[in-house]
């Protein structure tokens, strides 16, 4: 007898079933609509075309799994669920080709290996991740779930499911003697206890439970948009429509001659990506575990922001039942997370580069501060002075007694001119020029390349700010008129590519320049410095032999993925390869300064949350005599960090560039 | 009711030493491309007008100036915090900054955009820090004027004036019209524009004047040519006799600069 | 006889530091000019001891011009008051210290006799060929300094504390004149509904031998309770530059430079402060400055006497305790 079994076997009217399916399929449909039509209420913001590379990208992740398996154990078992149910839901689409397509395929080794044990073993991988998904949350409790009860409906239902399916395969195993019962080992294991039992009662409880099963799975189907698991189809559709492109662009451009409303004031302002993003969370809370700012223990956190945004606007939602209602009841945002939060964060990306389902946090920020700025002047205090120094003075220094050309003044280095071609323009950049701590840095990037026989140049006193604060801030039209006026500066000069030795200037001359049709060659230095080594250009004369670690400036690493050239530099420099620090890479941590964070002033917060104060104190407790870093924020704010919290001083701080010029000096 | 702010763009009084340079032919420092900006004086006035107009609506506030076409940016500016009316009295080559001549000017100016209830200037400009053209403005045109103002509000019959004095503030009632000299103080500080407006500022007229089409007295004009004369403008040279304390840690340099002083009997 | 006019003031029957140091200023010129130096004071009855105090400080004359009482608006008593004397005595020269009054009198006075107007001198200098005389004033915020000749008639302001005052000696002679200039005609009318004094703990700023100062190096207005604190410890008075009085951190009254108050105190610490120009014009007349600053280039250090390149948050502990015990 070839092996198999009866389709149905007990069940009279099981057409019926696709009855309730097309009802809980129907429901399905009605909720993600409703979120559709949420969503709808948003404003404009291109996610259009490149539909190969989205498709790419979401089935990467979901194969890949790989921001999940950020967590190992979270990812263990997320995965074998995931596979799990795949596997189950093709057992039961056997079963849909078989009853109604007539495609015999549920027999023989077909039917032995996949249709029992495959999706036995499958329930039984099932079971062990629900187990695990429990354990988690009511025993390890990790700290960044927030509502521990949140999802145990879903869980409670999953498990039901398949405890239930299990006790039908095992009524059936047990009613019918199945002789190729023990292929199926779960249904088989049910079926032991109830030897004896008469098969009519077995019978009965078949079907009651055949139906039962059934009426979860649908119940199940229909609850999804109103449960965690619509994750199951957000969480991907998120993904799909996340912003290509490069990662340094962070927000969308706004026509600010024409706008009605500058920035985010009711969360309805939002764009409809944005709006996506807060139903798309599935409160993982992966973006706070990461929070610089939530790490110092500070009153923020970018998952808590995402999940009140979302109630809140829910809230309204259900209140005003039409779109056009909407428009002038929603929420107010900073009502909403309150007014201080959307200046804390520091736009360093961490917590973008950890969500499984790429949610883009920072522009929920950034919106509201462009609103704040430009609509209403009202912005703190501390950030007045910078701004209004980047109006008048074209660098957000205010008070410094430096002009941009004096850390070369007894040096011999060239100011470029019209007539002269050079292969780089070093952009020296405000926070290196105007602060004489960072001048180190400067000089050594100006020494290397003179050592190599780069021809460079540098703009000296015409060089004017990036626009980087302007736009961190939220000050778009400050940072449009600045772009403009570089652009318009730079393109007066003859130059292959612009070298920068800081990230931010680099992320802005590189990518977010080209809001303006305006492309560059842009190197940051540590990829040109490498190229220099690496081709011979620059030799090594005498390394150092400290031990060094190296802090990932967020708009090298994060934002432009550039991780692995400084290290090398490092290395090459060094006798002894840099050490990690525990958070390093794409986890590391931010030295508190971007985002305007360098101007914010710390002063209301309390030293040891201060972001840069526990980034020093992570460093020094690595013992470290040399912490070198590619950035002069960083340079500025761990310096600060660490004068602090240091009698000694120690560790050193110090930029690539100058351990590199340290090595490359000739006896 | 009406009133007036005199304002000024001067040379950035945080420009660098490093950067700032004489133009000897013209005895003035070099503009070139370095930064300009509204006189921080002239922004504590425009501020106190702001809150005047904060409190009642009927208030109407012209902001003024005297310079070449570049000081322009500074009325943009005053447009941007919502000022009504900017008056631009053009003069493109100013060969000395007289303060008679432009006291002068500004009070023909006055006088034919006028009458005004209250006008308001900067105690002095950051340039070149005379502090006498509000005084002078009070005289020529008559009017009683009060300096160091740090805050104004409107009572019964005037205006009530709180001023820096030796000693103290003095809280004074006046009647209108009335010129005031403002200095700076916490409640006075410029505040912070819209971006929306201060796009709007860029599309708003400005009223041009040039000084010859303007009635200027000939006794004031007399004045001017009597006024005084730049000699020389110079930078001076730095000399340091400072002694840097070195020592091991901050407890040793603290000893030494005790011994130092109890030596020269400071305390 | 063309001559130098002094405009001073009596306060608690005594003449003002300001008005000796302004006829110190002009005895300064006078000399080589060959003309001689007058002092216009106003008087209430019972002032008339000061006449002496202000001869023996150098004035040859003393227009001395009686008024009924102190008036609140001080400057348009003195105005008035000035402008008649200077009528009568037709001077080359006038000067006035930039106090408050010799601020606002000053250009008004000018307006009123026809006269050149410098401001804000710190010297004044006679060209021995032509007898010109030449006002030296520090503009761009002290970043240059500009020589301005005088006019026929010239009235000058001097800078606070820029000039110093005559040894006084009681052997000097001088006349005074009274000179009888009615009532001041009553003006618009704006008169002192209150007057709140200044409140300072300790000592006065403008009178205290010791000045603890901070500037925007100190970091935050918590931190700048420690400024206070060391100014205590010190007897002294606690100041602050612009840039911490703008961030909020103290108030206007501590200001210290060009636009706040200008003091000479013996010893001035001047913790976190770059040293803005603006900022060391209101300080030039101390006698000794001491400079704590990270920063070893902050041009704080060129006006110091004394300068430590150091954190100031490490130096400060130790100074206090080191004080303290040195003070019981």
């Amino acid at each position: 007898m070839v092996p198999g079994r009866e389709i149905y076997w007990n069940i009279s009217g099981y057409l019926f079933q696709y009855l309730f399916l097309g009802c809980s399929l129907a429901i399905c449909t009605y909720g993600f609509w409703r979120r559709y039509r949420k969503w709808r209420a948003g404003t404009p913001s291109n996610r259009s075309g490149a539909v190969k590379k989205r498709i790419v990208t979401v089935a990467k992740q979901m194969i890949s799994h790989s921001r999940i398996f950020g967590y190992p154990f979270t990812g263990i078992f997320h995965y074998s669920l995931v596979m799990a149910f795949f596997v189950l839901f093709l057992g039961t689409t056997a079963v849909f080709f078989e009853a109604d397509f007539g495609i015999q395929i549920l027999s023989g080794k077909f039917y032995l290996y996949f249709q029992s044990l495959a999706l036995d073993t499958a329930g039984f991988v099932a079971l062990i991740g629900i187990g695990s998904a429990v354990f988690q949350r009511f025993v390890l409790k990790p700290k960044r779930y927030q509502n521990m009860s949140a999802g145990v409906t879903t869980l409670i239902g999953l498990f039901v499911l398949l405890l239930s399916g299990f006790l039908v395969e095992g009524l059936r195993i047990s009613a019918t003697a199945d002789p190729w019962g023990r292929w199926s080992f779960l249904g088989y294991a049910v079926s032991l206890p109830m030897t004896g039992i008469d098969i009519a009662t077995l019978k009965g409880l078949h079907q009651f439970f055949w139906w039962f099963h059934l009426g979860v799975a649908f119940g199940l189907i229909a609850y999804l948009p109103f449960s965690k698991l619509k994750h199951i189809i957000l969480g991907p559709l998120n993904i799909y429509l996340q912003r290509l492109g490069p990662k340094g662009i962070t927000v969308d451009p706004i026509d600010i001659e024409n706008a009605e409303k500058l920035g985010t004031e009711s969360i309805a302002d939002f764009s409809w990506k944005q709006l996506l993003d807060l139903d798309a969370c599935t409160e993982c809370g992966r973006c706070t575990d990461f929070c610089p700012v939530s790490l110092s223990r500070q009153p923020f956190s970018p998952r808590n922001v995402i999940v009140e945004l979302r109630n809140s606007f829910d809230r309204s939602f259900i209140k005003n039942r039409t779109v056009k209602n909407q428009e002038a009841k929603t929420p107010l945002v900073l009502e909403t997370i309150g007014s201080e939060t959307i200046w804390l964060c520091r736009t360093c990306r961490a917590c973008m580069e950890e969500c499984p389902v790429f949610i883009e946090h920072i522009p929920k920020f950034i919106e509201p501060r462009r609103y704040e700025v430009m609509e209403n002047a009202n912005f703190p205090k501390s950030l007045h002075d910078p701004i209004e120094s980047l109006e008048s003075r074209r660098h957000a220094y205010r008070g410094t007694p430096l002009s941009r050309s004096d850390w070369f003044k007894s040096l011999n280095i060239p100011v470029i001119d019209k007539t002269t071609d050079v292969e780089l323009l070093y952009w020296v950049g405000c926070t290196t020029a105007l602060n004489e701590d960072n001048w180190s840095i400067a000089r050594s990037v100006s020494s290397l390349l003179a050592r190599a026989g780069i021809s460079f140049a540098v703009l000296g006193d015409e060089e004017i700010c990036c626009g980087e604060p302007a736009r961190r801030i939220g000050n778009e039209y400050l940072f449009e008129t600045v772009a403009r006026e570089n652009i318009a500066i730079l393109d007066q000069y003859r130059f292959r590519a612009i070298i920068t030795a800081c990230p931010h200037c680099f992320n802005m001359l590189r990518n977010e320049y080209q809001d303006f049709q305006s492309v560059y060659t842009v190197y940051h230095h540590s990829e040109y410095l490498w190229y220099l080594i690496s081709s011979g250009k620059l030799k090594i004369e005498q390394p150092l032999h400290k031990t060094i670690t190296y802090q990932d400036p967020c708009y090298l690493g994060r934002y432009n993925g550039i991780y692995d050239k400084p290290r090398g530099i490092i290395t090459k420099a060094n006798t002894i390869p840099p050490f990690e620090m525990k958070r390093s890479k794409k986890r590391s941590f931010c030295c508190g300064g971007g985002g305007g964070g360098a101007w914010l002033g710390d002063e209301n917060v309390p030293v040891e949350n201060r972001v840069n104060i526990q980034r020093a104190h992570q460093v020094a407790a690595t013992g470290t005599e040399v912490l070198a870093t590619a950035c002069p924020f960083c340079m500025m704010m761990l310096r600060d960090g660490i004068k602090t919290i240091s009698e000694s001083g120690k560790p050193e701080v110090s930029d690539i560039s100058e351990i590199l010029h340290s090595a490359c000096r000739r006896q | 009711m009406k009133i007036a702010v005199c304002v000024k763009q001067i040379l950035d009084p945080e420009l660098p030493p490093s950067a700032f340079e004489i133009d000897k032919t013209l005895q003035q420092a070099k503009t070139g491309n370095k930064a300009q900006v509204l006189d921080p004086y002239s922004g504590n006035a425009l501020e106190l007008a702001l809150q005047l107009k904060d409190k009642r609506p009927d208030v109407k506030v012209t902001a003024l100036t005297f310079g070449n076409s570049k000081a322009e940016d500074v009325l943009r500016k005053c447009l941007g915090v919502l000022v009504d009316e900017a008056i631009h009295v053009l003069y493109e080559r100013m060969l000395v900054p007289d303060s008679y001549a432009t006291a002068m000017v500004l009070a023909a100016a006055i006088e034919r955009t006028g009458p005004y209830d209250l006008i308001l200037c900067g105690r002095q400009a950051g340039d070149w820090d005379a502090g006498l053209i509000g005084s002078l403005l009070g005289e020529m045109l008559s009017m009683p004027s009060v300096c160091f103002v740090s805050k104004l509000d409107f009572s019964d019959h005037g205006i009530m004036i709180e001023r820096y004095v030796d000693g103290g503030t003095q809280v004074l009632a006046s009647d209108m019209p009335v010129l005031v000299t403002v200095t700076n103080d916490e409640t006075n500080v410029i505040r912070i524009a819209k971006v929306k407006d201060v796009m709007k500022a860029h599309r708003k007229p400005i009223l041009r004047l040039e000084p010859n089409q303007l009635d200027i007295p000939e006794a004031d004009i007399a004045l001017v040519k009597a006024s005084a004369g730049i000699q020389d403008l110079f930078i001076p040279e730095q000399v340091s006799n400072c002694e840097i304390i070195e020592g091991e840690d901050p407890g040793e340099k603290v000893e030494k600069l005790l011994v130092g002083l109890k030596q020269q009997k400071l305390f | 006889m063309s001559e130098i006019v002094v405009f001073c003031r009596i306060k608690n029957g005594k003449p003002t530091r300001n008005s000796l140091e302004g006829i110190g200023a002009g005895f300064k010129v006078a000399g080589a000019l060959g003309i001689s130096v007058g002092a216009m004071v106003t008087f209430k009855p019972g002032d008339e001891g000061a006449f002496e105090e202000l001869i023996a400080h150098g004035a040859e004359t003393v227009y001395a011009v009686q008024v009924v009482e102190e008036d609140s608006l001080y400057s348009e008593t003195g105005l008035y008051a000035a402008e008649k004397v200077c009528h009568e005595v037709k001077p080359r020269l006038v000067l006035l210290v930039a106090d408050t009054d010799g601020k606002d009198v000053g250009p008004r006075l000018a307006y009123r006799l026809g006269a050149g107007i410098v401001s804000e001198c710190i010297d004044l200098e006679v060209d021995g060929t032509d007898n010109g005389v030449y006002g030296l004033k520090p503009v761009y915020g002290g970043k240059a300094l500009a020589r301005i000749a005088a006019r026929k008639i010239q009235v000058f302001t001097l800078r606070e504390h820029a000039f110093e005052a005559l040894e006084k000696d009681t052997g000097r002679k001088g006349e005074v004149k009274k000179i009888d200039v009615g009532l001041r005609p009553e003006a618009q009318n704006i008169r002192q509904i209150d007057f709140i004094e200044e409140e300072h703990a300790g000592i006065k700023l403008e009178e205290a031998d010791i000045v603890v100062s901070g500037g925007r190096g100190v970091g935050g207005k918590n931190q700048f309770q420690k400024i206070e604190e060391l100014s205590k410890i010190f007897k002294g008075a606690p100041a602050a530059s612009r840039a911490a009085v703008d961030a909020g951190w103290a108030p206007v009254s501590y200001q210290v430079g060009q636009t706040g108050k200008i003091i000479a105190p013996n010893l001035y610490l001047a913790i976190g402060i770059s040293g803005a120009s603006q900022h060391l014009a209101g300080i030039s007349g101390s006698k000794c400055i001491v400079a704590i600053n990270k920063d070893p280039d902050a041009p704080i250090f060129r006006s110091a006497q004394y300068g430590i390149v150091e954190e100031y948050q490490k130096i400060l502990p130790i100074l206090k305790e080191r004080i303290k015990a040195m003070l019981v």
